[in-house]
């Protein structure tokens, strides 16, 4: 750490205590006076996000509520899943409605993750880029919480995820987390032509680089991260950080012309990308110049933040959804390959169930999707099949004829429609 | 005719009809967005001259929004443009039309009617403004032909390669790509612009002037900042199609938009007649995605289970009808989205499964007499 950093960083954390108590919420001019206190406040009592903040407003009850009403929203797991327009809805309704003072967006997700030898892809999955619904997601946080102080606390992000953190001004990161992952882009873009490689690498790189100018940083950053033959590297001019596409700056990020660049939480926070770093949510709080502050508490569940509730209730209800179908399928197949005539109304029906399932919950169809499933119109085609199938053994039933009818012989258990793949 | 040849003609009617548009469309951009325009200082000057009661409410201005979102040629269709271009001539010259752009592009073959559709709002002395949040491809193209383009910060706009599937498509590309730089002109850019977004070898780098912010743009790297290189296809964030004022300023919601367009508050008011367009062909698109795969599998498997041929044929002579009935509601739907066999192809189908039926009813007649 150069010299003049270090002395400006000892001046600011001396000087935090005084300054700190009950500030509104502003982002500090200089990146080193960001830089967490020696001494922890006294409300910090553990490093979950959204708990530790409930506690202070319990403990005194009758007094004012001390502090800024701070609304923690995590958004946790694989991007474009758990991470999802819906959810963030969600928390928009919520937060327009509790109006706290400032809203902490939490993200951590991973689409890589430290195995036991080597970085291993999550085994929960891995995200999904659907660009305009989640650039819808940016608006909804961005256009309808206009007025409300909003910061985002990267607690890790590996995959495309790290779009949605470079998309606030105000980021702070955990000790040790990563804005990484965004090589992933380069998965859509990965073609032979020249000419058609060019198109969509530059198209993708540019729909992605939105994020980064929502937040306001230079999309040179962006570009880095997303195509691994461009170089990065910064230079101070006074006060000022100058991006440059090449290793000739002071601070060279990535200097390959075959890696993807990246920053950890010290590097994001020396680069000026992050404010500062803190381990849990009073740190954070006392970085933003509160000693005190309050969570905003769920109402069915006051031990609880909001928005931390809210998470966990979305999780719950769309892997629910999934995990239904996917027990309903996995019965169905199990049943069909026991005894396909005895069976088929019960797969009927199961299949009905799934159906009805996945359209009501877009988070569990995108899994279902990315899973090998067949898709709802292949088991619609199916689902008619066997109505007909049923219809002709009703029919031979009454006409007490026995056999399979005549238009049964078009079902079985394969897939197709009209123009749409085969397969099941 | 194959997809090659099917673009090539469609090339060559763009090609025939840009010299004329450009003739016709007498009346030039607010200022060229490549020189040394002011964000927000443009609007005035047209709406300058209004009749001495333009102040009474009854003679406010029109903005007409039309949102274009979707595969070009198929969602996002020049119809809906000539709408909004009949709605403005009909309130008069010196409407505001502004078109929001959301699309990954599309089919090459839209390119003449949307030409013909946003040539002609200008050359109704409207202002037309290209608003963008995502212009790719196609959607550029649209885009060009606006004489100010304002971009989200989300948008991203660029990457006009003509390609097939996933090839690049050879044949007729240097006409494309000129048929492109005219578009860019037309609306009043450095055509060198429109060249880098199309193929990679096509350079682009700009000077500003320190003295008047002029802006020249060169198709060489000979320019202070860099926009595209040999290997790389020009596509603009916000913030770098602002810096070299090709965009004319960024705004994220409608009244942001305004303000930076510069227009005079209480002289225009916003009318409902492009959402509501945009929406009426969205619900239908919405419903046809739903039905017409009932349809197919109608046709496919209905009445099969009843083993009554007499049913099987009334269900698909009703699917047929049915897929007639949005031939005529959807047409852009059915023959790019789902492939659905060309209407005469249908009606074909539809006669003999008629004549199969009134065999089938003689049969049953005769067996019954």
């Amino acid at each position: 750490m150069p010299v003049m950093r270090r002395i400006a960083l000892t001046l600011a954390v001396l000087a935090l205590p005084l300054l700190a108590f009950q500030a509104p919420p502003k982002k500090d001019a200089t990146k080193p006076a960001t830089k967490p206190a020696a001494t922890k406040p006294a409300t910090t009592k553990d490093t979950a996000p959204a708990k530790p903040a409930a506690k202070p407003a319990e403990a005194a009850p009758a007094a004012a509520p001390a502090g800024p009403r701070v609304y923690v929203a995590p958004f946790t797991g694989i991007w474009g899943l758990d991470i999802h327009p819906e959810l963030c809805q969600r928390f928009v309704d919520d937060i327009k409605a509790k109006k706290p003072d400032l809203v902490v967006f939490t993200l951590d997700s991973q689409d890589l993750k430290e195995g036991f030898y080597t970085a291993e892809r999550n085994e929960d999955g891995s995200g999904v880029f659907e660009d305009d619904s989640q650039r819808r997601m940016l608006k909804l946080l961005d256009e309808e919480l206009r007025g409300t102080p909003t910061m985002m606390w990267v607690q890790d992000s590996w995959g495309y995820s790290t779009l949605l953190a470079f998309a606030f001004k105000d980021m702070y990161m955990k000790p040790g987390a990563r804005l990484d992952g965004l090589g992933r882009v380069a998965e859509r873009y990965s073609i032979e032509d020249p000419q058609v490689l060019a198109k969509f690498r530059e198209a993708v790189v540019g729909i992605a680089n939105g994020f980064f100018e929502v937040g306001g940083y230079d999309i040179m950053i962006g570009r880095a991260m997303m195509r691994p033959e461009l170089k990065l590297s910064a230079s101070w001019k006074g006060r000022d950080l100058v991006w440059t596409q090449d290793a000739d700056g002071t601070w060279v990020v990535d200097g390959s012309e075959k890696a993807f660049a990246a920053f950890d939480a010290d590097t994001a926070e020396d680069l000026g990308l992050a404010d500062g770093s803190a381990s849990d949510l009073g740190e954070l709080m006392f970085l933003r110049g509160f000693r005190e502050f309050q969570v905003v508490p769920s109402e069915q569940d006051p031990e609880m933040g909001a928005g931390e509730r809210i998470g966990a209730d979305w999780h719950r209800a769309w892997n629910k959804a999934f995990d239904t179908a996917e027990e309903l399928w996995q019965d169905a197949r199990s049943k069909l390959q026991l005894d396909a005539g005895k069976y088929t109304d019960l797969a009927k029906r199961h299949y009905e169930k799934i159906v009805d399932l996945l359209e009501k919950n877009d988070a569990a169809y995108t899994k279902w999707r990315m899973t090998r499933h067949p898709d709802l119109n292949q088991l619609k085609d199916q689902i008619e099949r066997w109505k007909q199938e049923q219809i002709a053994r009703n029919k031979a039933k009454k006409d007490n004829q026995g056999g399979s009818g005549t238009g049964g012989g078009r079902g079985g258990r394969g897939f197709g429609s009209p123009g749409g793949p085969g397969g099941g | 005719m194959t997809p090659k040849t099917a673009i090539a003609t469609l090339l060559a009617s763009l090609l025939a009809l840009a010299p004329a548009a450009l003739a016709q469309s007498t009346k030039p951009a607010p200022s060229n967005p490549s020189s040394s325009s002011k964000v927000g200082a443009k609007p005035a000057a047209k709406q300058a001259d209004p009749p001495a009661a333009a102040a009474d409410e009854q003679e406010k201005k029109q903005i007409f929004i039309l949102p274009l979102e979707g595969t070009v040629g198929i969602q996002l269709r020049a119809k809906d443009m000539h709408t909004i271009k009949d709605m403005a001539n009909a309130a008069g010259p010196g409407q505001i039309v502004i078109i929001k752009i959301n699309s990954n592009g599309g089919l090459v073959l839209e390119t003449p009617e949307i030409q013909a559709a946003l040539m002609g709002i200008r050359d109704g002395g409207h202002r037309l403004v290209a608003w963008i949040e995502k212009a790719i491809s196609g959607g550029a193209f649209t885009a060009m032909y606006a004489p100010e383009i304002y971009f989200m910060r989300t948008g991203s706009m660029g990457s006009i390669t003509r390609i097939s599937g996933q090839a690049w498509v050879e044949q007729g590309a240097q006409e494309w790509e000129d048929a492109v730089a005219r578009t860019c002109e037309m609306g009043g850019r450095s055509p060198f612009v429109g060249r880098a977004m199309v193929h990679a070898e096509d350079l682009l780098s700009y000077d500003v002037d320190p003295d008047t912010g002029e802006v020249t743009f060169y198709d060489t790297l000979e320019g202070t900042h860099a926009l595209s290189n040999a290997k790389e296809n020009l596509t603009f964030n916000a913030s770098n199609a602002l810096a070299c004022k090709f965009s004319s300023g960024t705004a994220d919601t409608l009244d942001d938009l305004l303000t930076a367009m510069g227009v005079p508050k209480g002289q225009y008011e916003v009318s409902a007649a492009g959402n509501k367009v945009f929406e009426k062909w969205k619900r239908t698109c919405e419903q046809c995605e739903k039905e017409v795969p009932e349809l197919f599998r109608q046709y496919q498997l209905g009445g099969t289970g009843t083993g009554d041929g007499n049913v099987i044929l009334n269900k698909r002579i009703d699917a047929i009808k049915k897929l007639l009935e949005w031939w005529k509601k959807a047409p852009e739907m059915l023959r790019f989205q789902f492939q659905v066999p060309p209407p005469e192809q249908l009606e074909e189908q539809l006669e003999q499964l008629k004549y199969q039926q009134q065999q089938a009813r003689k049969q049953r007649d005769g067996a019954g007499n």
